[in-house]
């Protein structure tokens, strides 16, 4: 299911998306949370999205689920600026 | 030609789309893999896609069986979203101036996309949704064609690949 593009907007509010069973882990495929209007580390995102559920943390911060900025998969430990697109997507299917 | 879609396609015209524009080929193989009907609790398949990934994911792997097998054209389509049991879901096929290339260049293709292809699936069955990964078969059949054995044999089938069984067309 296609979805519409994912990004801070200027007044720091982040859209992130969810695929697979995130989805159902944040009850739905995308969340909106504010952050400082310079951005975020993806640890802190991680933070804001799953307020103070330990267990949804780690389930985001697991390397087997992958960061994904504006379509590329990145590796952690990087800073998250405007307009940037952001999904968290677990292991795939295949198809 | 690759695609990735929401809507259904028939594999009868894609295959025949294929022979249309292959034809110098002596060879076209093709895949047809469908919702499987003979769980009758499930009610329907959805694939989750990245709008952006999931087609990168199939171009590449369609890429990846092109470079290493070297057939004349091929046609890979997938579909995304909610699917019945019984709808065709993926169609591969390549046309090779041999029998060879095209059947392993299907074979790679799928092997690969069974495991790789950024796709989420759900089944969607009476009493609930259920997420389901790639079988561990899957990934067996997808590690074959990184053993050396088999690399050697399918590269040595295809660069010396005979030309006796199958007449000129």
């Amino acid at each position: 299911m296609s979805r519409s593009p994912t990004c801070f907007s200027s007044e720091g509010i982040v859209q992130v998306s969810f695929y697979g069973k995130l989805t159902d882990r944040f009850g739905s495929a995308m969340r909106h949370v504010e952050c400082p209007a310079s951005g975020v580390t993806d640890t802190e995102l991680c933070t804001l999205l799953a307020g103070d559920d330990a267990d949804l943390i780690a389930e985001l911060v697991n390397p087997r689920v992958r960061l994904v900025v504006n379509s590329q998969i990145l590796e952690r430990h990087l800073r998250l600026h405007n307009d940037d697109e952001i999904a968290f997507i677990p292991p795939v299917s295949g198809g | 030609m690759i695609r990735v879609q929401g809507e259904p396609f028939d594999p009868a015209d894609e295959l025949a789309g294929l022979t249309q524009r292959a034809s110098e080929a002596g060879a076209i193989v093709s895949f047809t893999g469908v919702v499987r009907p003979a769980n009758a609790m499930v009610k329907a398949l959805e694939l989750q896609h990245h709008a952006v990934l999931t087609l990168r994911s199939v171009e590449e792997i369609a890429d990846a069986g092109i470079q290493r097998f070297a057939p004349e054209a091929i046609v890979v389509i997938h579909r995304h979203g909610l699917l019945a049991p019984g709808d065709p879901i993926v169609f591969v096929a390549a046309a090779a101036h041999h029998r060879r290339v095209a059947f392993l260049t299907v074979d790679y293709i799928m092997d690969r996309l069974k495991t790789e292809a950024v796709f989420w699936k759900r089944e969607h069955h009476a009493d609930g949704l259920r997420w389901i990964e790639a079988r561990q078969a899957d990934h067996e059949d997808c590690r074959r064609w990184m053993m050396p054995v088999l690399a050697a044999e399918s590269e040595a089938s295809v660069r010396g690949v005979s030309t006796h069984g199958e007449p000129a067309k």
